[in-house]
């Protein structure tokens, strides 16, 4: 009766809040979902023609990946980069989230803070800061794959971090003691208990350092200038700026995507223990 | 008790990890007031690269303001946040009363600009824009920047107006307001600081933005500081070094100021 009497009531309000979502919904479909629709239409289009009016149909720019060495060499390389760089991160980011979250609440606050500024402060700034500091000490990491991976890491660790610290911080403290307890060493708490509960962090760390990465076009712009490094955000960049190739730009990044879904899904899938810490959240 | 103790070599793993994160700022910071017109040689200490940077009329036009990026990056990054902020936090309120096929759809699309890599967001604005024959230039910009700065704003304003206890809103009706005064006198007050947090990051992301903006307006010479500082990456100009301390200054003084404030509040919890 109640329910039914203030809908009743809300009625003239409900109506106006509707409209009020309306430029909102103009803006997302005209800046969101029309320019992904025309990309795909885009991506089959012959190069060099003037907009998207005289419809064609080519599915050269697809074929292209499969003859075309530099594609195939581009997207590799991303690949491998973006492994190494998550692989990387995780060594680093893990423990480091371990240790934040023995500190006090205080200093993990402050720390957090300090992994976090970077973010905030514009990242051809920090890629150049790098730069400079590689080139006075480490000269020798320009135009390598290591720089590369270095410069990544440097960027994204952050992102590695926080997830991780966020699943770790939840982790019931009276749960490594029982593992204790009943016997276990510190080394097979941390493997039987510490890291199977905090593998969806670890997961979403990955993601958010991995996608990224493989998409860069700063990095090796900045760490290797003489282009030894091809990725695949290079490649893109050519074919627009460059070469003015939208076509075939929309056709990469099409596949760029798609590649990017499947590893998504792939990882996604992976994540077993999801929401375990969580329930335990609630049941407290 | 847990233990709370780091040890030696938490210690020497930390300090690394924070040299590794912070000497390449605090460098670029130092060799800012370098006299040399090197960045990895000290010749000693001077002001000159400041008083180059506020005279160069590339950055700092002061009779054509349209002509500066300084300028511009900033008046770029202020229409967007403005226009997203208003966006965003209206349809955050729309949402919590549509159904829930259309909130669920919204969020799905809202999230593709967020979770897809920022170089596919700018091919596809860059064939939108071509398609419509719309010539690259701070307009492109901007109406890219507003594309990707409203669905941040979006999922940050839209928690908080989902949290809220619709009877409030329904008593100010009851007492005879307006939609409109109890959109601005019950609704938006309760929201104000997750509107704020929407803003911030808009605007952050507008100001930092390179590869849409590079995509979009790249290629008619209308340049924001990203891409100034990207086109001017083999020629390292140590005026830039100066621009960017005075950025990093900036950032860094909020980011005290902030941490400072909420170190109060939590003291004057405890």
């Amino acid at each position: 009766m109640q329910n039914i009497e203030i809908k009743a009531r809300s009625k003239p309000k409900k109506k106006f809040e509707f409209y009020l979502g309306i430029p909102y919904y103009a803006v997302l479909i005209t800046l969101v979902v029309i320019p992904i629709f025309l990309m795909i239409v885009s991506s089959f289009q012959f190069d060099n023609q003037s907009g998207i009016y005289p419809i064609s149909f080519t599915l050269n720019h697809y074929l292209d990946f499969l003859r075309a060495t530099s594609f195939v060499r581009a997207m590799t390389s991303s690949l491998w980069i973006a492994a190494a760089t998550t692989v990387v991160a995780l060594i680093i980011g893990y423990p480091l989230a371990y240790i934040l979250t023995r500190m006090k609440p205080k200093s993990q606050i402050t720390f957090l803070l300090l992994i976090n500024a970077p973010m905030w402060i514009n990242m051809l700034l920090r890629v150049r800061a790098l730069e400079q500091i590689i080139r006075m000490f480490f000269p020798f990491l320009i135009d390598s794959f290591a720089g590369v991976v270095l410069g990544l890491v440097y960027v994204y660790l952050p992102f590695m971090v926080l997830p991780i610290f966020a699943v770790l911080s939840k982790i019931d403290p009276n749960l490594l003691e029982s593992s204790a307890d009943l016997g276990a060493n510190k080394f097979k708490t941390i493997t039987k208990v510490v890291i199977p509960l905090s593998l969806s962090g670890v997961l979403s760390g990955i993601l958010m350092v991995f996608l990224p990465a493989a998409t860069t076009i700063i990095i090796p712009q900045y760490l290797a200038p003489s282009q030894n490094i091809y990725m695949i955000g290079t490649l893109i960049e050519k074919s627009v700026i460059n070469s003015g190739r939208i076509s075939y730009a929309s056709a990469v990044a099409i596949i760029l995507s798609l590649v990017i879904l499947g590893i998504v899904y792939y990882i996604k899938k992976l994540d077993k223990y999801k929401g375990v810490n969580s329930n335990e959240k609630e049941t407290h | 008790m847990k233990k709370r103790r780091t040890n030696p070599s938490q210690v020497i793993f930390l300090i690394l990890v924070f040299l590794f994160i912070y000497a390449p700022i605090i460098s670029i910071a130092v060799f800012s007031f370098n006299e040399a017109n090197s960045l990895t040689r000290w010749e000693g200490f001077t002001f000159d690269r400041y008083i180059e940077l506020f005279t160069d009329r590339e950055l700092f036009n002061y009779t054509n303001p349209r002509q500066s990026i300084v300028f511009m990056t900033l008046w770029i990054a202020l229409i967007s946040t403005l226009v997203s902020t208003v966006l965003g936090t209206l349809a955050a309120i729309a949402l919590t009363q549509s159904k829930k096929v259309i909130r669920d759809i919204t969020m799905t699309v809202n999230n593709i600009p967020i979770v897809s890599p920022e170089i596919i967001t700018a091919v596809s604005l860059l064939v939108l824009f071509g398609a419509l024959s719309i010539a690259p230039s701070y307009n492109t910009m901007l109406l890219a920047h507003i594309a990707f700065s409203t669905p941040y704003v979006l999922i940050t304003v839209y928690p908080k107006v989902k949290s809220l206890d619709p009877n409030i809103a329904d008593a100010a009706y009851d007492l005879g307001a307006s939609p409109l005064k109890a959109l601005f006198l019950v609704i938006l007050p309760q929201i104000k600081v997750a509107i704020i947090a929407g803003a911030a990051i808009a605007f952050t992301m507008s100001f930092d933005d390179f590869i849409i903006s590079y995509f979009v307006a790249g290629s008619s010479g209308d340049k924001n500081i990203s891409i100034y500082l990207y086109t001017n990456r083999l020629s390292p100009k140590p005026i830039i070094n100066a621009l960017s301390t005075i950025i990093l200054m900036i950032i860094g003084g909020k980011i005290t100021y902030d941490y400072f404030k909420t170190n109060k509040k939590t003291e004057e919890l405890e």
